[in-house]
């Protein structure tokens, strides 16, 4: 069984620096799940910056903190029994965000960890919800994800020929992670 | 090597950007064409370039805080910046539905409403259409100073 970054790769339809998620801590499938994500100044949001700004100008951008909170759900439904693969496989992308809030900051060091709940599964949708914290500070909770699959030749434009080996990974299940 | 960025972005989200201000309101387009070779695209996703819709929020920001000088109301009801003001934050995202996948080539056409929100806030309404017309995607937000939440 795949454990840790390798079994994130081995689920996410993303890859690098796309990769928003560094470890799942916490999963239950169908329920919910906990997964970490470390900020990095070395991260492309950073590239460019101006000498001597202050501490506060390197905020991870929100945006950034939204994508990893997104891409944690997709671990979620991906490793439930009613996710994509029963829904007939697909690629799992956010069709719906409700609700959001953001009430802090992220900087570079900071460690951000998703809380995600499945609140309800109807045919090839997921409805989530939950949070992001930094230490015991909510920086974001987000009230309803909803969760589509989507076929690949959807994705790539009403059937576009898109290569077998350049295609992204078939998702699989994330399984119970190492805590 | 000394840059010009002022704050964190994970691209440069607008390409081009027009605006007028009316009594009440900020009305922006600003484009944005897809390419594989801006930052974060080569891996979302392997074999397909696909433009995450998540940073269209970051084309409302970048948008907004470098348009807000042309409407002084709303910039005063928003408060006042420091010395880069153009450094907007999102507080609240209100809804985001995405409609239709953005490719590789496709230009987006964002045309952005700012009106005046909650004390402290803007709210800002995005309709991203590609270049033949068609919605891709509609976003409610609300947006703040950066650095004061």
């Amino acid at each position: 069984m795949r454990s840790g970054y390798g079994q994130i790769l081995a689920s996410l339809p993303v890859r690098h620096p796309m990769v928003l998620v560094d470890r799942i801590t916490e999963f239950n499938a169908d329920r919910s799940i906990e997964t970490a994500k470390a900020v990095a100044g070395s991260e492309p949001c950073y590239q460019a910056m101006a000498d001597d700004l202050p501490p506060e100008r390197y905020a991870y951008p929100r945006s950034m903190i939204l994508e990893s909170f997104g891409q944690s759900a997709a671990l979620l439904w991906l490793g439930s029994h009613g996710g994509p693969d029963a829904a007939g496989g697909g690629l799992p992308m956010v069709g719906r965000l409700r609700n959001c809030r953001f009430t802090g900051s992220a900087f570079p060091g900071d460690v951000i960890r998703h809380r995600v709940r499945i609140d309800r599964l109807v045919d090839d949708n997921a409805f989530m919800s939950g949070e992001s914290l930094v230490g015991d500070r909510v920086v974001l909770t987000v009230g309803s994800l909803i969760a589509v699959a989507r076929p690949l030749s959807v994705v790539a434009g009403g059937g576009a020929a898109v290569s077998t080996t350049a295609a992204p990974p078939a998702p699989r299940r994330p399984g119970n992670p190492r805590k | 090597m000394r840059g010009e960025r002022t704050y964190a972005r994970p691209l440069d989200a607008t390409d081009r950007i027009t605006a007028r201000a009316d009594a009440d309101a900020l009305l922006i387009e600003a484009a944005k064409t897809v390419r594989a070779t801006d930052p974060y695209l080569a891996g979302h996703f392997p074999g397909i370039t696909l433009y995450p819709a998540i940073f269209l929020l970051d084309g409302i920001r970048q948008a907004v805080g470098a348009e807000l000088h042309r409407s002084p109301v709303l910039a005063a009801h928003l408060g006042r910046g420091g010395p880069h003001g153009d450094w907007l934050e999102l507080g609240t995202l209100g809804s985001a539905r995405v409609l239709r996948p953005m490719l590789e080539g496709d230009e987006l056409l964002l045309r952005i409403k700012v009106t005046a929100g909650p004390p402290g806030a803007l709210r800002a309404v995005l309709d991203c259409r590609r270049a033949d017309d068609t919605q891709v995607a509609k976003m409610t937000t609300e947006l703040v100073r950066g650095g004061i939440a």
